[in-house]
Order: structure tokens, then C-alpha cells, then sequence
């Protein structure tokens, strides 16, 4: 296409400067993007290949104990840096294990502690590539330089065992790994010279042909809602609090990749839960009912157990207790159906079963699979950001012991948090919520207050905000029980902090001293800077508990508009009115 | 290495840019974020007495949970000579209580540790140390640490001017700087108070600095094995003056040649009131000429190994413009404590007590800590804490003795020990020490009694021998001058030295490298049955084994790991 250019100057002066100009204010990224943007015109007439935004083709992972790894590994990008490689330098401590099956070119320079064991650095990077996951590296190329003191039994061990594991799973070995002694200085550049050596004859021939990138895939169709879920696999299920916590919360990651989701930050995820197998026989045993039964539901044959799965057996709705009270001629239940109060206060405590053994009837399969309603899908705010990410979506999710509260609640949580395994399929749907939105402009300041599982979504703002490299200051106000055991994320915004992501984090941990401390305490005793960043424009959320830690915080809100701005209780209110109808309060709570 | 000296440059250059050791610790106590302080500020609290450490246990798990390490902090209080009131002994307990792990370490530089203090409690837990009148300044870090000293009060009736001298060293060489009254006691800086440290200049030593006072015969404190040493020379119960020792240290790294454990050697006499001084110029030529290019050869004595005695006693003369007079005969016949109680010329009395590893906690077999601080509460005599991690219960009237013995038995603290535990020492190491490789203090005892049930197998239970560990090859314990030194290589492995002598004046020599617990009983098994049938006649076991060519006699720090070489 190119052909009657000079190869060397493709643009004319004028075109070269139109498109600098238009590229004015562009960061790196978009830069990377636009670059891959272009191939990808240039070379199909449309663009779609990839679906990752940057292509990295060299990664270079290591595991330090003491930090010579650490070193020799930054002496190896430096050199790779100097061929004009692209690449990546990860600590292992860093690296998502499960990236390995999409890596084509990998360094690892690794280092074994006491008696064969991996650094701690690299323990949960070993752990995944010896589990029974066994990813598929038949595209890997690698290289593994191991250091060691061979006065040590398992000299070298941990460099050993990932050479072979890779072998293993199909990766294939471009030099002998090295093993190195306490002196491995010229055996390790010596290992280096010669892995670039090989590296370089592949990168260098990849630089004339660029691979294209694609475009973002497009928000806006959802194919999927509650009544269509599409069936996505929990890639990790990961408990986030420790055992001395008196929380269990859990960090799901789910795999979307192959599906068309998409979605925003704020929205949430729709999940649909079926009843446990053992709960179902439980309730087939305790009525004598027929499992095997068929039965005309939704206008086709079914057997009432599979047509119990998708039925709301743990909840007790109204319009199942009128039928019920009717079909039983029960004057006690038609009371309880009349008056609301006593109908909250009676199902808050039982379940289906409860009411068919305090109330026995004759009801048949038939009838109940008439009158019982489907499951409701829990919505749980998401925590990850699609732009940084788009073949996940992450959840952070509380599990509440069925007990505690009314019997329904804990059906998804304790489904996902207590049964489900890794790689077990989960029924989902984005839901969207056009009301828990970053605000348009990346320059305007953001005011985050989120208690417990109230952080979920201000993940994905921090993850979105940091990908698109916004102007726009960030603050975050979380709290709960205890620094120690529940600080959801710690590592996460510690690096937000440090990248200055973050550029103010309060904490509030309620059991950490004698007096309670709750994030409205911390909103009291940052109130003026928070009215002055108000006055900047900043926009204001709030996620998670609607009782406790909403309406107390809106009460100091309320209470510092009237304070800083000098306004009456009234004027205060009114503030706070026209900050919703500009969208710049926004509260996603439950 | 040329690694090692990329990070060696790291902290001369922390110290020099430290702003006289302010760093930004000021800072790090205010983020909440997380229970750490910058790594560099790491570095520079260590000369505020505080080390940063991590719950090395839970740390893998911890990461998968996304959430930081279990961060907290080592306090350690300097106690010149070992020597505390009761009313400090309080204040330490109380603290220990509130802000530690509820327990207070005794440590081989007869120093206090805390342990497990959060980042959120340090400014307190210091403030109201240095309101008892302790401080904890200059307890780590590149100056001079704790100085320690004989502590028996029988030990000589001119112990107090003894222990006189200590103070007056130790005072003298605290650093200057008034960071430390900024950061933790609040004390705003001044516009006339300006910085200056005439000692140590604005990057301090190249490394730490180690200063003891010993008084024959007793050489609990391990003469030797430190940088600078002081031995009492007392004529007609009268301090007449000092022997001076320099060049000793133990720290060394597992494979690495360069580095060694070393013994200080006499140089000669000065008097009492020449000791400031001598310490002073000591401390200025390490300073001057201590190399700060590698770290791990940073210590005072391979700037004495490399440039020799004659150079140094030279350098020093000349500075001191004085010459040193020539050393006097002296004697030492013990390193261990005598424990139980002892009488004083004053006829006051002392309890010396076995504490294992230094650790006063209230566990499952006696309630020490609430006994010492009843005892405490009573308000007679003194705390003295000793070289070996031992307790004395010093200067007690007889009337007091009886009330003294009823608590200890209400606690059931029981003092019934061996020989060879009494001469035992190990050091912290895991979980909190981040430079442990192996256990040392949660471990030693199990393997004490094992070791102990081959002495009784082949009746040798009445002989002491000097036993240490530690969990790495720094050395706090001093294991290179037992005679039996166990240092940590791996998690269960360790290397296993021979041969010290049992008054501390030999260095030990590697004899099995890395083995196992079995392979150790296995190893010693053996050589106390030889030593059980062919001692001569009351022969200490490090001498043993030197002449039953175990080991060889280790005259340089170089050949304690000659047998590395040899296997290589």
C-alpha cells in the first residue's frame, strides 16, 4: 500500500503533523491502543483480533528471598529494555497465577529457601502450577534460571521443580535451566546473554508485524437478564478475612471471556441460585412427597424434584400463605396473612417446610409447584472494572449464616461461598445501575464511603479510574470490625495509595480500641475538608448497610453542609437534594 | 557481591540522608493504611530501639486474603549494665501487658525487648518507657548498644565503681540527635537546637558497636565477643583500672568466607578514669576507617583483622596522645551465672534465678511474671538482668528474704535445673526475627532435655557445658564461642560447631554442617560416650574434643569454617 512512499517517511510533514496534533493529551495507553487501532485498519477492514488492550510479548517474573532474584531479574529487563523488547517485570508475589496460560514467552529467575522450599514471594505462584488446574502451556517458551547454596540437600529445588512442572504441561524449555551458587554472578550473565540471544531472534522478527488490537467490545445490548442467565465459571473463590474475623467474606472472580457481558462500574450482577440437592430431599422427605412425580410446569413434563430446584422454598411469600391458609381453612394463618406485622414477624423466622409441618394440608406436588414462586436473583454490586479487565468479573460478597437473619438471605451467598467450588458454573445477568455512576468528566474529585462489602463497587471505580489514568482526586472512607482480620483489599489500596490512586484513605475499625470508631466518625472528623472538595465539585457515594451506616452518615453529612456552609438544617437538606438531582450523591445500599 | 553493595550503599546513604535519623518515620506513624513504615524508615528506627517485624506464620496465607502482613514492632530498652529499679521492672511489665505480646525478653545484652507492639501503640509504649527513666535510643542500629557489665553485686566489692564506668561510657556515647525526643516524646525542635553529633558524625558508625565491662573471674559477658572490651583489674577491692580489649564480634554468613566470627584481643591497661576517653577514640577510629562500602564487612573487627593490632594501637595512641600502659594478669574461670542466693560484703542478699531464654511469661508450668512483679510491687533491692538472660534478685535484706520465697512458691517458679540447661542460651529467631532461618528460643528447650537424657546415659550430667543456638549465623546468642553452638541453616537444620572453650576465650569449629535433630543426637551420642570413658581428669568438653581431634583448635575466625572449604 506503501509502496510509492519513501519507507522511511510514510507521512507527509502535514499529515504527520495533523495527527500529532490529534493525539495531543493522549496517555501511553491510549497511545498503545491507538497504535494497535490503526494496524488492525490498516490490515483487515475491520478490527477485531485480540482482546487485550497492551500486548506484552516477554515476561519476566521473579521470586526473591533476600532479593538477588529481585536484582538480577531488574539487570535482565534492563538488558531487554536496552533491545527494545517489550515487556513485563512481575514479582511473583504480584502475578496472577492463572496469566501463565496466556503467556508465549516467560523468564523466570527464582531462588529456593531452607530445605527446598519456594520463596514466600513465589509460594502462591508454585502452589497453582502443582494444583490440579493444569493449565495448558503448549505455547509457552521459557527460560528458568535458578539460584541456590549447594551445602543445602535440595540444592536448587524450587527452580527444579518449575522447570519440570512447565515441561509437564507442554511449555517448551528454550535453554537448560542454570542453577547457580552462592557466587552466580557470571553464571547468571551468562544464562541471561543466551536467553536474550534466543528471545531476540523472535521479538526481533515480531517488531515488523504488529499484531492489531481490538476494539473495546461496545457497552450497551445485554443479551442476557434473570429470565436468560448466562452460565459463567468461578475462576476463583478466595476468602478474604481471616479466621479470627467475626466476618467471612469472599472474593469471587468470574470468567467472562467467552461470553458477549459487558458492563460498568456501579452496575451489579444478578445471580440465580438453585436450591441445594439436600435441602430438596429434606423437603420431599419430610412431606412424603414423590421426587419422581410429573408433573406440568411451564407448560411441560417435569419431575417435581427438578422443578423444586428453581422454586422459592426457603422464603414464605404472601400470596403462597393465602393460598395456603385457604387450602387448609386455617383461621390462624388468615390472620397472619391480614396483618402485615404479623406476617413479617412469622415468616422471619420459618421457611416453607416449617409452615407445611405446623399447618399440615393435603397439599399435592401439583399445587405447589403452581403456587410457589421462583427464586429471586440476589444482586450483588461488582467489584472489578470491565475496561481493565474484560474476561472477569469480581464480586466480594458476605456470607451470612442462614440463622442470623431471615432464612433467605444466605440462599446465593452461602451457595457461592459455602458449596461452590473453583470451576463450578454459576447462573448470572448483568443488571444495570445508572444510578452508581463515576461522573462523566475523569477530572472531577471523587468522595467514596463504603462499610464492609460496601467497598465492592469503589474497587471497580479505583480499577477504572486508575486504567483510564483520570485526573480526578480519589477519597475513600472504609470501615469495619477490625484492621488485623478484615481489612478488605488492604494490598490493593495500599498500591492504590502508593501510585497515588488513592489520594486519601480514612479507616474506621469499630473493635480495634475501647470506644467504637465507625466510618460516620471518621466523616465527622474530616468534615471540613470533605465540604471544601464538595465546593471542588466532587461527586459523593455511598455503598452498603441502608440502616446502620447510611443514615448516619448522611446525618454527618448533613450536619457539615450546615456547619461549613452556614446553612440551616433545611438549607442543608436542600443541598444534599440538588447534589442527587446533579448526580453528584449517589447511593448504592442494601 | 557486587549486590550486596548496591543495597550496603542503600543504608550508608539512608543514615546520610536521614536528616540526623528523622527519615519520614514522623509520616509513617500517621498512615493507617498500613501497619508497616517505609523500608528505609526501617532502617532508622533501629537506632530508636525499634525494629520493624513481621508474623513470618501467617504471611503466605495472609497475602492470598489480599490483606498486608501481620506487622508489628520490637522494642528494646537499654539497661546500662543490666541494672534496674523496681518501679522500671513495673513500668516494663505494665507495658508489656498493654501494648506487647504479655511477656517481657531478657536479652543477651542485658537489655528489655517488647514484642508485638502495633505501629499504632509505639509512641505510647516509648513515651511511657522514657518516663520510667529507661530510654530506647541507640538500643539497635550503627552506634554503640546496650554496654554491658558483670551484674553480681558479690562479684566484687568495687562492683559499683565497675558498673560506675559502664554508665559513664554508655552515657557518653549516646548519639546527640534530637530526633528521637521529636518523633516519640513530642518535644518540638528548636530553632537554636541544632544538630551535631561530634561522635559519630551524620552517618553514624559503618555498623553496630558493642561495649562490655567484665570483672574476673567471672566472664559472664563474654569478653571477647564483642567489639570493645574492658576488664576490671581490682587491687585491694579498689577499681584500679581496665584491661582493653578490641576486635571481637560474631556475626558471619552461612558460605560466605570473607565473613567470620572473630575474638577480641588485649592491647593493654588504662585507668578507670581514662575510659571515656579510650571508648570515645575507639569508637572514632571505627568510624573513620570501618568499611562502608559492604555492609557484611562493615564491623569493627575486620577493621582490626585487615589493618592489625600494631596499626591500631598506634592510630589510637597517637589520637589519645597518651600511650596505654601495659595489660595486668587477670583470670576468668566462668561464663555462667551462679544462681540461688549469695551474700554481699554489705551482708544484703541476691536470688540468682534461671529463666529460660530470657522469656518471663506467665505459661502453664509457673506464673513468673505476675511473681517478679509482685515481688516488684514490694519495692526492695533491684532487678539485674545478666549476660545470660538470667534474673538477680539483688541486694534484698535477709528480713525480706522469706516473703521473697513465698511468692516464688505461690507462682510455683521452680529454679530446680541441669547443668547443662543452666549454661544454656538461644536467641528470639522465628516467628518475628525476620533474619531467622531455623527456630532457636521455641525449640532449644526440647532438645536441651534430649541432649541431656544422652548425658545421663553416659553419666556425664555434672559436667556444664557451654550450650547456644541461634536461628541464624548474626549470633545473638554468641554461639561461635560455645562449646557446643548450634546456628540455623534451614527450617530443622543446623549447623553444628565444637570446640569453644568453657570460659569463652576459643573460638568453635563447624564440625557437621546442616544435619537434622536425629543426626545431631546421633553425632553427640557418640562423642559423650568417648568423653565419658577418656577424659582426663575434670577436662572441659570444648577442650575434649580439640584433643580428640573432633575439631581443630580455631586461633582466627577464618578457621571455624574451614571444614566448609574442605567439603567445597
Amino acid at each position: 500500500m506503501y509502496s510509492d512512499l519513501n519507507p522511511l517517511e510514510p507521512l507527509a510533514l502535514e499529515q504527520l503533523n495533523n495527527v500529532i496534533q490529534a493525539i495531543q493529551g493522549f496517555s501511553p495507553q491510549q497511545k498503545m491502543w491507538l497504535s494497535g487501532y490503526l494496524a488492525g485498519l490498516s490490515t483487515h477492514e475491520t478490527s477485531i483480533v485480540s482482546d487485550k488492550a497492551t500486548e506484552i510479548q516477554l515476561s519476566i517474573l521473579y521470586g526473591s528471598q533476600t532479593g538477588n532474584c529481585r536484582l538480577l531479574a531488574e539487570k535482565f529487563a534492563d538488558a531487554c529494555q536496552s533491545k527494545g523488547f517489550s515487556f513485563q517485570l512481575t514479582s511473583l508475589s504480584e502475578y496472577k497465577p492463572r496469566n501463565i496460560s496466556k503467556e508465549k514467552y516467560l523468564v523466570i529467575i527464582v531462588s529456593t529457601h531452607g530445605e527446598g522450599e519456594a520463596p514466600d514471594d513465589a509460594a502462591l505462584f508454585y502452589e497453582y502450577l502443582f494444583s490440579d488446574k493444569n493449565p495448558n502451556l503448549k505455547n509457552l517458551e521459557y527460560s528458568v534460571l535458578a539460584l541456590g547454596d549447594s551445602s543445602y540437600e535440595k540444592y536448587c529445588q524450587t527452580g527444579v521443580d518449575i522447570d519440570n512442572q512447565l515441561k509437564k504441561l507442554g511449555a517448551k524449555s528454550i535453554i537448560n535451566r542454570v542453577d547457580c551458587d552462592l557466587d552466580y554472578q557470571e553464571l547468571a550473565d551468562k544464562w541471561q546473554l543466551e536467553t536474550i540471544e534466543h528471545f531476540g531472534n523472535i521479538l526481533a522478527k515480531s517488531e515488523n508485524n504488529i499484531t492489531p488490537l481490538s476494539l473495546i467490545k461496545p457497552y450497551s445490548k445485554n443479551s442476557y437478564n434473570r429470565n436468560n442467565t448466562y452460565s459463567s465459571e468461578i475462576l476463583s473463590l478466595q476468602k478474604i478475612t481471616t479466621q479470627n474475623s467475626v466476618k467471612n467474606v469472599y472474593h469471587i472472580e468470574l470468567n467472562i471471556e467467552d461470553s458477549s457481558i459487558t458492563y460498568q462500574v456501579g452496575d451489579s450482577l444478578g445471580v440465580v441460585a438453585q436450591n441445594s440437592e439436600s435441602k430438596i430431599n429434606d423437603f420431599i422427605k419430610n412431606n412424603n412427597f414423590d421426587p419422581h412425580k410429573l408433573l406440568n410446569h411451564k407448560e411441560q413434563s417435569t419431575e417435581f424434584k427438578q422443578a423444586l430446584m428453581n422454586l422459592e422454598i426457603s422464603l414464605i411469600n404472601k400470596s403462597f400463605l393465602k393460598f395456603y391458609a385457604d387450602l387448609g381453612h386455617s383461621d390462624k394463618l388468615k390472620e397472619i396473612v391480614d396483618d402485615h406485622q404479623k406476617f413479617i414477624a412469622y415468616v422471619s423466622k420459618r421457611q416453607v417446610m416449617d409452615l407445611l409441618t405446623e399447618f399440615p394440608t393435603n397439599i399435592t406436588e401439583q399445587q405447589l409447584i403452581d403456587n410457589l414462586v421462583k427464586i429471586t436473583p440476589r444482586l450483588y454490586s461488582i467489584a472489578s472494572s470491565y475496561i481493565n479487565n474484560p474476561d472477569e468479573l469480581h464480586l466480594t460478597i458476605a456470607l451470612v449464616e442462614s440463622s442470623s437473619v431471615s432464612p433467605s438471605h444466605g440462599l446465593v451467598s452461602g451457595l457461592l461461598c459455602n458449596q461452590a467450588a473453583e470451576g463450578d458454573q454459576i447462573q448470572v445477568y448483568v443488571e444495570k445501575n445508572d444510578h452508581f455512576k463515576l461522573p462523566k468528566n475523569n477530572d472531577t474529585p471523587i468522595i467514596m464511603i463504603g462499610a464492609g462489602t460496601g467497598i465492592a463497587p469503589f474497587r471497580g471505580f479505583l480499577q477504572e479510574r486508575k486504567h483510564l489514568n483520570a485526573q480526578g482526586d480519589n477519597w475513600l472512607f472504609f470501615g469495619n470490625p477490625s484492621f488485623e482480620n478484615d481489612f478488605l483489599y488492604q494490598l490493593e489500596l495500599q498500591n492504590y495509595y502508593k501510585d497515588k490512586t488513592l489520594k486519601r484513605i480514612d479507616l474506621a475499625f469499630s473493635r480495634d480500641q475501647d470506644q467504637k470508631i465507625y466510618v460516620q466518625d471518621r466523616i465527622k472528623q474530616q468534615a471540613q475538608d470533605i465540604w471544601q472538595w464538595l465546593e471542588k465539585g466532587a461527586h459523593l457515594y455511598i455503598c452498603g448497610n441502608k440502616d446502620f451506616m447510611a443514615k448516619e452518615v448522611e446525618a454527618e453529612l448533613i450536619c457539615l453542609i450546615e456547619k461549613f456552609g452556614n446553612k440551616s438544617t433545611e438549607q442543608a437538606h436542600n443541598y444534599l437534594k440538588i447534589l442527587k438531582l446533579n448526580k453528584r450523591y449517589q447511593k448504592d445500599v442494601y | 557481591m557486587s549486590n550486596n553493595n548496591k543495597k550496603l550503599e542503600g543504608v550508608e546513604l539512608i543514615k546520610n540522608k536521614s536528616h540526623f535519623l528523622r527519615g519520614t518515620i514522623t509520616e509513617g506513624l500517621q498512615n493507617q493504611i498500613s501497619g508497616s513504615l517505609a523500608i528505609d524508615d526501617t532502617q532508622l528506627t533501629k537506632f530508636h530501639g525499634i525494629y520493624q517485624q513481621e508474623d513470618r506464620d501467617s504471611r503466605v496465607e495472609r497475602r492470598k486474603l489480599k490483606l498486608d502482613s501481620l506487622y508489628s514492632f520490637m522494642i528494646r530498652a537499654r539497661v546500662a549494665g543490666g541494672i534496674c529499679t523496681p518501679s522500671q521492672w513495673l513500668a516494663m511489665n505494665e507495658l508489656a501487658d498493654i501494648y506487647g505480646n504479655k511477656s517481657i525478653r531478657l536479652t543477651t545484652r542485658q537489655a528489655f525487648q517488647l514484642h508485638g507492639v502495633l505501629k499504632k501503640n509505639l509512641k505510647e509504649t516509648i513515651a511511657k518507657i522514657n518516663s520510667s527513666l529507661l530510654d530506647t535510643i541507640a538500643a539497635c542500629g550503627d552506634v554503640n548498644r546496650n554496654v554491658m557489665c558483670t551484674p553480681n553485686p558479690d562479684t566484687s566489692i568495687a562492683h559499683q565503681s565497675v558498673y560506675d564506668s559502664a554508665c559513664q561510657i554508655s552515657h557518653h556515647l549516646t548519639p546527640n540527635t534530637t530526633a528521637y525526643h521529636e518523633i516519640w516524646l513530642d518535644k518540638k525542635k528548636t530553632e537554636s537546637s541544632v544538630d551535631h553529633e561530634p561522635i559519630y558524625g551524620k552517618s553514624y558508625l559503618p555498623r553496630k558497636f558493642k561495649i562490655v565491662l567484665a570483672i574476673p573471674p567471672s566472664n559472664d559477658v563474654d569478653i571477647f565477643a564483642h567489639d570493645l572490651g574492658f576488664i576490671a583489674i581490682i587491687e585491694n577491692n579498689r577499681l584500679i583500672g581496665f584491661n582493653v580489649t578490641v576486635g571481637g564480634g560474631m556475626g558471619c554468613t552461612h558460605g560466605d568466607t570473607e565473613t567470620f566470627p572473630q575474638l577480641a584481643q588485649v592491647i593493654g591497661f588504662c585507668t578507670a578514669e581514662q575510659v571515656c576517653e579510650v571508648a570515645e577514640h575507639v569508637v572514632k577510629i571505627q568510624r573513620d576507617f570501618g568499611d562502608r562500602s559492604n555492609r557484611k564487612h562493615a564491623r569493627f573487627k575486620y577493621t582490626i583483622d585487615d589493618r592489625g593490632i600494631p596499626w591500631f594501637k598506634s592510630e589510637l595512641e597517637q589520637r589519645l596522645n597518651w600511650s596505654l600502659a601495659a595489660e595486668k594478669p587477670y583470670e576468668f574461670t566462668s561464663r555462667g551465672d551462679q544462681f540461688g542466693w549469695s551474700e554481699n560484703h554489705d551482708k544484703s542478699l541476691n536470688l540468682t534465678m534461671f529463666i529460660e531464654n530470657g522469656r518471663i511469661i506467665n505459661n502453664n508450668k509457673s506464673q513468673l511474671k505476675t511473681a517478679f512483679k509482685e515481688i516488684a510491687l514490694l519495692n526492695i533491692g533491684e532487678f539485674r538482668i545478666t549476660a545470660n538472660q538470667n534474673l538477680i534478685l539483688a541486694k534484698i535484706n535477709k528480713k525480706d528474704k522469706e516473703t521473697v520465697i513465698t511468692i516464688l512458691n505461690k507462682y510455683e517458679v521452680v529454679f530446680k535445673q541441669s547443668k547443662l540447661i543452666d549454661n544454656a542460651m538461644a536467641c528470639v529467631a522465628l516467628p518475628t526475627c525476620s533474619l531467622a532461618m531455623a527456630e532457636a528460643e521455641r525449640y532449644l528447650p526440647n532438645l536441651l532435655t534430649q541432649i541431656e537424657n544422652l548425658q545421663i546415659k553416659h553419666s556425664i550430667q555434672n559436667r556444664p557445658i557451654v550450650t547456644r543456638m541461634t536461628g541464624c549465623p548474626n549470633g545473638c546468642a554468641r554461639p561461635f564461642v560455645a562449646e557446643i553452638g548450634f546456628v540455623g541453616k534451614g527450617p530443622g537444620k543446623y549447623n553444628l560447631y565444637l570446640g569453644g572453650s568453657f570460659i569463652g576465650n576459643r573460638l568453635n569449629q563447624l564440625f557437621r554442617e546442616n544435619i537434622d535433630e536425629s543426626t545431631i543426637l546421633e553425632e553427640l551420642d557418640t562423642i559423650f560416650k568417648d568423653y565419658s570413658q577418656n577424659n582426663l581428669n575434670n577436662e572441659y568438653f570444648g577442650d575434649f574434643v580439640i584433643r580428640k581431634n573432633y575439631v581443630q583448635s580455631v586461633s582466627h575466625g577464618s578457621q571455624v569454617h574451614s571444614l566448609t572449604l574442605e567439603i567445597k
